[in-house]
């Protein structure tokens, strides 16, 4: 036993209500939204918790392109900010997400996946978005993309979304489906010091020798709140290290590889994985949110009929964590992908397959979850 | 002239490569004037002073200031000048747009902020056409007009912007030319100094791709169109017959608060309320 | 062992005390002989239609297990785009180790405050699961052993809030569940409600744990937690077989 530690606090909470626990102790004070379902609760769970908050700001706007402008705007002006979505809303906020990939601001988007294309299966959980918020905005761009699997995670994934965020400089998904979202489970309420907090770097140099786009070591230039007195251009042009619009294509490209770069040095940081029973594993499942929990219980069903079965978690899909999978599919007879698409994850387990094993995706589209049962069935 | 030099060794940027993209006869670099003068004239400090400018010509005139200048995508000023003025009430925020930008792309976010009256200066600089893309139709193109993408004319009715924005609740709306170039000066900084949303309207001409295709012989005609048309709108008000005339000055005075004001008043009952009850 | 590293240890659930099956005090791991208080899984799915109450219900019942009991416990939900007079149900998973698979697949308990619930859902039970109907709104009871109270007519006449049929019910069910204790509902209740309509809803618990208590017999008793788990295991590789 360990020493008796304080009484924490507990709650029993949606998933939805925990990424606000999550951002509030990441210090997030701005949140614009408008309402979908299934990701709602987020939206009524910050109405309630802002104005309480120190410096707080809570808006809802008339859609969800002007709730992504709004988060621009207040992280510009120096917010932790964010917003959450779902299905058709997701797709109106792709435009911004080039915007914020391209001017390097700093957000969070939550996108509660719900069933089916368009307004699809508005009540039921899918897993459908997975590729769009890889490569929904246009062009090319650098993007975090984290998922969480239980209502616990929902509260560690949105800090680690805010940390990335401001850590790169980037917009941060965090995909959550409709059963995470919606699953109550006991939390304990975060405080002050349970996590490591990030915040975005300030410059130091004075104004007339800072570029707001310049390379620095780390490919994150420092970012100063509007209204500091570094009074710079930001764009969604392709710009200069100044800000200013080029079409100098070697200024062009310099930006596009540092605003890749920034993000593939730290790998190692941003890919968040968990391992179940892998160690010894001849066959392996792939999976994330929801269906990872159906997959944990038939992993362990799959070892006590004999069969050395393990469990790769992904938490961050995008940078995809092929330094974690491709060694499962080395050492492992049989890759299964469950997922609640036609096929959208296990497009990049085959990609980073190059022959090693074989990839059997389990693919469910009716609004309902993968069973453990449905995975034991591939496995065993 | 050295009051002038002054002004632009002041407020525009040094780094950034002159002269403006603008074409000759534009009137845009003369809004951007106008917008230079009204922040002088009310004693703004550059670092308080945020341009928010959507895409077309006009949103190229936040490169050329030296203020906080943000470069937002079509239609979406408004959307981001929310966000900056509800995080830091302090900001005069400022929204530069065209009359696509505002208006079509960009019409709910618009008849929005002028409804919630968000405490930002929406600065629509109106030539009647998409200029950038070459010369299409705007939903401000008159009835009639020709464009590219109504080279029979027109058959849509154009939006009243003034009407439209004064339904939607804004705390001010008006209508100033780049002819009338003192009178637009004052209507910003009018604009600029009133709480809640204050939608300024600039009719500036673009004679390459408006002018040439609707009669216009040239540039300086425009300008001349503007003078001959354009009165006051007192003097509107007493006109018999209106054909052809467009009144220009201030429409709307409201007093409201904006919402980061409504925002700030809340927290402040909220936290009152909560010590009481400590 | 799955194992979910995560750094919490399983919570140790208190004791049930008055009404544990065999007075014995849970002591963790036990000698494995399950003495009502280590639960594998088991799996609670309270129905009925949109307006009843019914996701109220399973938060407060997850919320009192949870916290109060420091069970394991996932509570999800199923409902239609209506906000009134649809189906509804809210489905539990209680254990004393961390939950997979957050989802019902076989029913210990299914509570149906409606006709349709309980035709729908019965077949979701265990062979040994347990059904508790409304009695009056469920006319046609699809099992001949149901436990039955008239949720609904004691909230009307009883309690005098028809709007607290829910927490009747939640009532019984605190005392139907042997390893749920009422002082941890009743605590439940009172952290999530409104004051001014706690007293009514406390008086509906106490009047349907005291009904069940009177009419429905002993608690239920537990399933044997680890054969269950090694039976659904063998369940699911014998249907592979035959499909293949």
């Amino acid at each position: 036993m360990t020493a008796p530690r304080k009484k924490r606090r507990e709650a029993f909470l949606l998933g939805n209500e925990a990424v606000v626990e999550g951002a509030l102790a990441a210090g997030c004070t701005f949140y614009a939204g408008y309402p979908i379902t299934p990701s709602t609760e987020i939206m009524e769970c910050m109405a309630k918790r802002l104005p309480h908050v120190p410096d707080g700001a809570f808006i809802q706007m008339e859609d969800e392109i002007a709730s992504m402008g709004a988060v621009i705007g207040a992280s510009l002006a120096g917010r932790k900010a964010m917003t959450a979505t779902s299905g058709p809303g997701f797709s109106l906020m792709q435009e911004q997400i080039g915007y914020a990939a391209m001017t390097e601001t700093p957000l969070v988007l939550v996108n509660v996946m719900r069933g089916g294309a368009s307004t699809g299966l508005p009540t039921s959980p899918g897993q459908g978005d997975v590729q769009q918020a890889r490569w929904g905005a246009h062009g090319d761009h650098p993007i975090i993309v984290l998922s969480a699997t239980d209502v616990p995670e929902c509260v560690e994934m949105t800090v680690a979304a805010f940390n990335f965020a401001e850590k790169y400089r980037s917009p941060v998904i965090l995909l959550l489906d409709e059963i995470t979202a919606h699953t109550r489970e006991k939390i304990e309420l975060p405080e002050p010091g349970d996590f490591e907090v990030f915040s975005r770097l300030t410059p130091t140099m004075p104004p007339e020798w800072y570029k707001p786009y310049e390379e620095t070591m780390r490919g994150v230039p420092p970012m100063p709140p509007i209204g500091s007195g570094y009074r710079f251009h930001v764009t969604g042009l392709s710009h200069d290290p100044l800000g200013f619009p080029t079409s100098r294509p070697e200024e062009v490209r310099s930006l596009t590889e540092r605003q890749f770069r920034k993000i593939d040095r730290f790998f190692e940081d941003i890919q968040i994985v968990e391992h179940v029973d892998t160690a010894d594993a001849e066959v392996v499942v792939i999976a994330y949110g929801c269906v990872a929990r159906s997959a944990r219980l038939a992993v362990k069903q799959a070892r006590e009929a004999g069969v050395r079965a393990g469990l790769l978690v992904l938490k961050t899909l995008y940078p995809f964590p092929r330094r974690h999978v491709e060694p499962m599919l080395r050492n492992c007879r049989l890759a299964v992908v469950p997922e609640l698409n036609m096929g959208q994850l296990s497009r990049e387990v085959k990609r980073v397959n190059e022959g090693y094993t074989t990839v059997r995706t389990i693919n469910r589209i009716d609004g309902q979850i993968i069973t453990p049962s449905q995975i034991l069935k591939e496995i065993a | 002239m050295a009051e002038i030099t002054q002004l632009i060794h002041q407020y525009l940027r040094h780094n950034k490569k002159f002269p403006l993209v603008f074409c000759p006869g534009c009137g845009h670099g003369i809004v951007l004037g106008s917008l230079v003068r009204s922040v002088h004239a009310l004693g703004l400090a550059k670092d308080d002073v945020v341009i928010v400018a959507g895409i077309g010509c006009s949103g190229r005139i936040a490169a050329y200031v030296d203020f906080n200048t943000v470069h937002t995508t079509h239609g979406r000023a408004l959307t981001v000048a929310t966000g900056i003025k509800m995080a830091n009430p302090k900001l005069t925020v400022i929204a530069v747009m065209g009359d696509g930008d505002a208006f079509s792309i960009g019409g709910n976010h618009l008849i929005h902020a002028a409804r919630r009256n968000i405490g930002v200066t929406a600065l629509v600089l109106n030539n009647f056409i998409y200029g950038m893309t070459g010369g299409q139709c705007s939903s401000t193109t008159p009835e009639g007009a020709y464009s590219h993408t109504c080279p029979q004319g027109q058959l849509e009715s154009a939006f009243d912007i003034v009407e439209l924005t004064r339904a939607a609740g804004a705390a001010g709306v008006s209508r100033g030319t780049v002819y009338h170039v003192k009178e637009l000066d004052a209507l910003m900084a009018e604009a600029i100094s009133r709480p809640g949303f204050n939608l300024v309207e600039a009719l500036t001409p673009c004679f390459t791709q408006y002018g040439r295709g609707n009669g216009f012989k040239s540039a300086v005609e425009m300008f001349k169109w503007l003078k001959s048309s354009c009165l006051s709108v007192e003097r509107y008000e007493k006109l018999e017959d209106r054909t052809g005339k467009l009144p220009i000055g201030t429409f709307v005075r409201r007093d409201v608060d904006g919402l980061e004001t409504r925002w700030a008043n809340m927290r402040q009952a909220l936290a009152a309320k909560k010590g009481g009850a400590a | 062992m799955t194992g979910a590293p995560k750094d919490k240890a399983p919570a140790k659930p208190k004791s049930a005390t008055a009404k544990a099956v065999n007075g014995k005090m849970a002591n963790g791991n036990g000698n494995g002989n399950g003495n009502g208080q280590t639960l594998a899984r088991y799996e609670i799915r309270l129905s009925g239609l949109g307006g009843q109450g019914i996701l109220t219900m399973g938060k407060l019942l997850g919320q009192a297990l949870a916290i109060g009991h420091g069970y394991y416990v996932t509570q999800t939900q199923s409902y239609g785009p209506e906000a009134r007079g649809g189906a509804s149900r809210a489905d539990l998973v209680v254990s004393s180790e961390p939950i997979s698979y957050p989802k019902t697949e076989y029913l210990d308990l299914l509570v149906a405050l409606s006709q349709e619930a309980a035709a729908s859902y019965y077949s979701y039970l265990k062979p040994r699961g347990a059904l508790l109907i409304d009695a009056d709104l469920v006319r046609q009871s699809p099992s001949s052993v149901a436990l039955a109270l008239p949720f609904t007519r004691l909230a009307r006449e009883k309690v005098g809030v028809p709007q607290a049929t829910n927490v009747v019910a939640l009532g019984a069910v605190a005392y139907l569940l042997p390893f749920a204790r009422i002082e941890a509902m009743r605590k439940s209740l009172k952290e999530s409600l409104p004051e001014k309509i706690c007293d009514a809803n406390i008086k509906a618990l106490n009047l349907g744990y005291q009904e069940a208590k009177k009419r429905l017999g002993e608690p239920i008793a537990l399933p044997d937690p680890g054969e269950d788990d090694v039976q659904a295991a063998r369940m699911d590789l014998t249907e592979i077989m035959t499909e293949d």
